[in-house]
């Protein structure tokens, strides 16, 4: 009796917290009054693989469709897959059921968005982050990183120059701590070492993988062996594990660069810059070339400096700011120079 | 190149890597003796984790942080044993519902209290104290390994002294053994072996708490959803090398910060990064490995022992 009790006041705790996990998930069920075909048109719904509050990545997303509720009059739900990989298939069903245009963020939906697709034509998929062609109701985004870090290398191997700022070094070293070893991350780094040398070909860039996207502690600990091998400024590129990146620069007296979303906020005494994925801008383009009927479905949309997809990002303004204008001069010359094709930045994928 | 990987600071590395995983794996020994294989670490790290910066942000105090920590701890370390010790659950499927439970709760009370989703940081929550001692300065190689630790460092030090006493040295120590053991010779000296596994499921409750109240408050000072990150399963590793002796387990732990730290150092030398991620678990097999082989020699032995009795 007392071992039946246990197992199912045991069965109600597990329950309860994959609720609380995913209790955004299941509104989505709830609302399944009839709808005519218009209405069903203003609807979304946003998946993301991991939970909104990365301050960063799925965090753009959402404010993508938010600008686009108060914008475009759309009505959204968001489903957070808590990086179970059990509910990718399940939230982006719950998804498609819901709404007929469904955002999907997150490289690990790679598989499960395709086979979902075909199920149902219907609904049109907006999947950002990687390039997939040929299917016809899967529209997706791709960011051209390496543009946008190749402006990170540049500002970074200036800095590292600049000795009158506090804690900066005179050796010409920087570094940056990558999530793991994948293609997106691979590509962040060829165009951060492509930036660098085109400031100054003996800056040294080294680069470590923490190989997690969660563990801050990891982070801190790549950060620090960098900083102590003389790097001025870590170019974080890992999620939440960035956030010990920042703690690192901020004991060691150095410098570090966000990624993703402006993030110079947290600390803006230690983080000069944030290379930016205006990811919720690009959702908020696709969303709106649905309703304008402008859209090709099927196609990659690539974003990068041109588009205004990718940025340099120093904040807000009253915050300290590191950078000279003459190097947001450089920069604006150098943004220019890739826009035009003078320079071509090499990729990692 | 070997002077750049193998230096002071690598050992420093290796100390703050193993910390949380010492103090961790010192409470899980605990219920290792009494019988239990707590497999719910994880989980209680991180709510020490996450108390821990509660009390430090809303009363302005590390030492408030820690207290928060260790009376969720008692009160985690309460409910696994109610259902382990009481209701005689499986300890594995407590472990996993502690994990859980954990991981949802976190996330449900950071979205609740701090009104923030994944990471919570800020500039009021109060960081616990480094510690230097003052005669350590002039030797310089005592002074990078031994000198300016958070405060837990140390005290995960003091406990595996007093732990391995308490075990081994006094007779609460053998009682707690006897109830892992043989709970009925226990029983026979009147001392109730229920007890004795209640007392090691809180006390694992608590180090656990420090374990995480160090991660989220003496080496980082934030919090983010999931940032135990492993750790206790980690640390279940170590008490089993160490065949949940202190001395040992402490040794195992280390083992697991050091080359923790090497394979990070090894990626700077240009070591790609998926051999340096694979070695803790490399080194995890053939520990397993050796660690078994001696086992089997010594019940080999003990069996022709036996058999030449006769």
């Amino acid at each position: 009796m007392k071992k039946r009790l246990s197992l199912l006041l045991v069965l109600v705790l597990a329950v309860s917290s994959l609720l609380a996990g995913c209790g955004k998930g299941n509104e989505g069920k709830e609302e399944t009054k009839p709808a005519t075909e218009e209405a069903k048109e203003q609807k979304v719904g946003l998946v993301v693989a991991g939970g909104l509050g990365d301050r960063s990545f799925y965090d753009s997303s959402n404010e993508g469709v938010e600008k686009a509720k108060e914008d475009l009059g759309i009505e959204y739900k968001v489903y957070e897959c808590r990086n179970d990989p059990q509910l990718y298939k399940d939230q982006l069903i719950q998804a498609s059921e819901y709404a007929p245009i469904v955002a999907v963020v997150g490289l690990e939906f790679y598989d499960a968005v395709q086979e979902v697709a075909k199920e149902f034509p219907n609904v049109n998929y907006i999947y950002v982050d990687t390039e997939i062609e040929g299917i016809d109701n899967l529209t997706t985004i791709s960011y051209v990183e390496n543009e946008g870090s190749f402006l990170t290398g540049a500002l970074a191997a200036m800095l590292t120059q600049e000795t009158s700022i506090e804690g900066i070094d005179e050796g010409k070293v920087i570094g940056m701590v990558g999530g793991k070893d994948i293609p997106v991350i691979r590509n962040f780094k060829a165009g951060y070492e492509a930036g660098a040398k085109y400031i100054d070909p003996e800056v040294k860039v080294e680069t470590i993988y923490a190989g997690d996207f969660e563990d801050p502690a990891k982070g801190k600990e790549s950060a620090l062996a960098l900083y102590s091998r003389g790097a001025d400024i870590v170019y974080s590129v890992a999620g939440k594990t960035g956030e010990g990146v920042f703690e690192a620069a901020k004991e060691s007296g150095k410098y570090a660069i966000g990624v993703d979303t402006d993030q110079r906020y947290i600390n803006p005494d230690v983080i000069v810059a944030s290379m930016v994925k205006r990811v919720g801008m690009s959702i908020y383009d696709t969303i709106e070339r649905i309703q304008k009927d402008t859209l090709e479905p099927g196609k990659v949309y690539y974003y990068g400096l041109e588009e205004n997809g990718v940025e340099l990002s120093f904040g807000e303004p009253g915050m300290k700011q590191f950078a000279t204008d003459e190097m947001i001069e450089k920069l604006t010359d150098i943004k220019k120079k890739i826009v035009n094709n003078e320079i071509e930045v090499p990729t990692g994928k | 190149m070997l002077s750049q990987l193998f230096n002071l600071t690598l050992i420093q590395h290796t100390i703050r890597t193993a910390t949380p995983l010492v103090l961790a794996a010192l409470g899980g020994l605990l219920t290792e003796h009494a019988g239990i294989l707590n497999i719910g670490m994880e989980g209680m790290i991180l709510l020490g984790s996450f108390f821990g910066i509660v009390g430090s942000y809303f009363f302005s105090s590390s030492l408030m942080g820690v207290l928060l920590a260790v009376v969720a701890g008692i009160i985690i370390g309460i409910i696994y044993g109610f259902f382990v010790v009481e209701l005689g659950s499986d300890e594995f499927i407590i472990g996993i519902a502690i994990n859980i439970f954990a991981s949802g709760l976190t996330v449900f009370l950071l979205r609740s209290i701090f009104g923030v989703k994944g990471a919570f940081s800020s500039p009021d929550i109060v960081p616990l104290p480094k510690l230097s001692f003052p005669g350590l300065d002039n030797i310089p190689i005592l002074n990078v390994i031994f000198n300016n630790h958070s405060i837990f460092v140390y005290i995960s030090w003091i406990l595996v002294a007093l732990i391995y006493i308490y075990l081994y040295k006094t007779p609460k120590g053998i009682w707690l053994r006897a109830s892992g053991e043989y709970p009925e010779a226990l029983e026979t000296v009147g001392v109730s072996s229920k007890k004795m596994k209640y007392t090691s499921s809180i006390a694992c409750g608590v180090l656990c708490s420090f374990a995480g109240a160090h991660l989220s408050l003496g080496y980082l000072t934030l919090f983010t959803e999931n940032m135990s990150a492993d750790r206790g399963f980690i640390a279940v590793a170590a008490i089993i090398f160490g065949g949940a002796n202190p001395i040992k387990t402490f040794a195992a732990a280390m083992m697991f910060g050091f080359f923790d730290a090497l394979g990070i150092r090894m990626q700077v030398m240009g070591v790609p990064s998926q051999f340096t991620q694979m070695i803790p678990y490399v080194v995890t097999i053939i520990a397993l490995v050796i660690v078994t082989k001696n086992h089997m020699n010594k019940i080999k032995k003990g069996k022709e022992k036996e058999e030449g009795a006769y």
